[in-house]
């Protein structure tokens, strides 16, 4: 295997098992030698690859475009088997997002699959930013400006995006 | 259990917030039995009517009328995913009792193959190769010396499946096959679906954790165990009104008739035993020590090429089938002395020695499988008194000289 350079270092995160470590390496190298435009991912300490950052970029034409999103990916230590926890950590205005990041997406949920990886999490998030929702959502009140008050979303959303710097 | 949770939303009805909090969280962290092995040894199955000797009348019944009929049982944790995990070992299971390496390589070769329906819809190998390789190197484990040399001993197979990633990467394996099954082949099961298959799919067969279905177990019987030319079936052990556990055989509905023996059947037979909300396994006791020699499996599609099995030499008869099922023929060979030939790699290094005699051309002796069939067949025998009508006796375990 080409990850032989991760394998060299001292064994990450002391209870994880071989096998979420080699999946992980797996995911890290196909998102470094083939790396998909609008997103990004990376753990944060090579010597612990459970805990990730990653990014996405605000789809054109929808009220995120320009703008780039940070997320924390925490994967468990029976990862593929469960999904990861993951967050906005840029502070977020979004109808399926909470005031703490908390995102509520079903594939991160009850519809998790061992063949969904960090890359498409980020591809569903990102879709999810455009598409939300807005029938369970767990921002009220940005569900509900969503489509009635186009201007006030994008005021409520640039406030909370200040919040960031 | 249906019971239990209409009553439990109905006094819910009642309830605070945090009382309704609490039971939620009661309710979802509830696991039975996960504190034992993910697959159990095998046990006398007079433990699960010991089990219900102080429970409802119908269990008592139950449980009592099926110790006489299957021997044992096996567990299987309760951790959402006994189902899966039932069936999963049960496969490899029944394949090393076929003690066919053949039939058990051709095995691998089908899965193998099968890697093409996940990739028609859309999974990307480098995500399921992992699970893929688990399946793989344990049909490799007992398709191979030592494993396939004592077919019936059952401890390849219960290793692998108490190790946390390799029990767990097949049944993932498995689902996935599953799934991608089920949306190259909707018509058949969206009939039985209310919502759609790509939902099915994703909330109940994909998740690790969740109970497999009726639904489920039928896809997977059709994917996994009708090719394979095995049987599934389940036995019910609930509250409904009969004396015995209510057996559901799934059967493949576009076979033509059975021909097979029933001896036969049995030996390819996995069987669940199914109270609400779990799976373990349970067995005859002609699943487990071979009432004659256990040879390959021809009768399937898969071990019909080469070395069909024939006795013609000796008995004057062309068998085409499986020769050994016959009880004419321990007792002919026995008395008559004779020679037979043994299916292409049906029981490598079995036979050792005498029984040649008047026999010598026949393809088994220039191939100079036969060995010691004559010892073998008398411990299978009924001369043998060591184990005639004792049904703990173990031929594998017995030597003659002791």
């Amino acid at each position: 295997m080409s990850v032989s350079t991760a394998a060299s270092t001292p064994t990450p995160g002391a209870s994880s098992a071989p096998s979420v470590t080699k999946r992980l390496q797996k995911e890290l190298m196909k998102l470094m030698m083939s790396p998909t435009p609008g997103i990004s991912a990376f753990p944060d300490d090579p010597s612990n690859l459970l805990k990730w950052t990653g990014t996405i970029d605000g789809p054109d034409g929808t009220y995120f475009a320009g703008k780039t999103f940070k997320l924390s990916f925490s994967f468990p230590a029976d990862y593929p088997l469960q999904p990861p926890t993951v967050l906005f950590k840029t502070p977020m205005f979004h109808p399926n997002v909470d005031m703490s990041g908390r995102i509520c997406l079903d594939i991160l949920k009850d519809k998790w699959s061992a063949v969904y990886d960090t890359q498409s999490i980020l591809l569903s998030l990102q879709s999810l930013l455009g598409e939300p929702n807005n029938k369970s959502p767990l921002n009220g009140q940005a569900a509900q400006l969503w489509d009635e008050d186009p201007k006030e979303y994008k005021r409520l959303l640039e406030k909370r995006h200040q919040e960031a710097e | 259990m249906a019971e239990t949770s209409a009553s439990v939303e109905e006094r819910a009805g009642m309830k605070t917030a945090q009382e309704l909090a609490d039971l939620e969280k009661l309710s979802a962290t509830y696991e039975p039995d996960v504190n034992g092995p993910l697959v159990g040894q095998l046990q006398s199955s007079k433990i699960l009517e010991a089990e219900y000797a102080g429970a409802d009348p119908v269990y008592v019944r139950k449980t009592a009328a099926l110790s006489p009929k299957y021997s044992n049982y096996r567990t299987i944790r309760g951790d959402g995913n006994c189902g899966w995990r039932a069936l999963a070992f049960g496969y490899f299971e029944l394949l090393l009792r076929t003690g066919d390496e053949k039939f058990i390589q051709n095995e691998m070769d089908r899965l193998k193959s099968l890697c093409s329906w996940m990739n028609e819809v859309g999974m990307s190998e480098y995500l399921y190769e992992d699970f893929v390789e688990e399946t793989i190197e344990l049909l490799k484990t007992i398709s191979q010396s030592p494993a396939i040399d004592n077919p019936y001993d059952d401890t390849p197979v219960v290793e692998a499946f108490n190790r946390d990633d390799a029990s767990n990467a097949i049944i993932t394996h498995l689902k996935l096959l599953v799934s991608a099954h089920l949306r190259l082949h909707p018509d058949a099961y969206e009939a039985f679906i209310e919502t759609s298959i790509e939902d099915y799919r994703s909330s109940q067969i994909e998740p690790y954790g969740v109970q497999i279905d009726h639904l489920g177990v039928k896809a997977l019987v059709d994917v996994l165990f009708i090719p394979a030319g095995l049987v599934v079936e389940i036995s019910y052990l609930d509250r409904s009104e009969s004396d015995e556990v209510n057996v559901h055989k799934f059967e493949d509905e576009s076979a033509p008739p059975k021909v097979t023996p029933a001896e036969d059947e049995a030996q390819k037979t996995l069987r669940m035993l199914y109270r609400p909300g779990h799976y373990d396994l349970i067995y005859k006791n002609g699943d487990l020590a071979p009432a004659r020699i256990p040879v390959s499996y021809s009768a399937t599609a898969a071990a019909t090429t080469e070395g069909g099995v024939r006795v013609s030499m000796m008995l004057g008869t062309e068998y085409t089938r499986n020769p050994f099922c016959s009880s004419v023929f321990s007792s002919q060979v026995f008395t008559g002395g004779g020679g037979f030939d043994l299916c292409e790699e049906g029981y490598p290094g079995l036979l050792r020695g005498s029984t040649g005699s008047g026999l010598g051309s026949t393809d088994a002796m220039n191939k100079g499988k036969i060995d010691d069939a004559y010892t073998k067949l008398f411990k299978h025998s009924h001369y043998n008194t060591s184990h005639y009508q004792n049904v703990n006796f173990q031929p594998e375990m017995w030597s003659p000289q002791d």
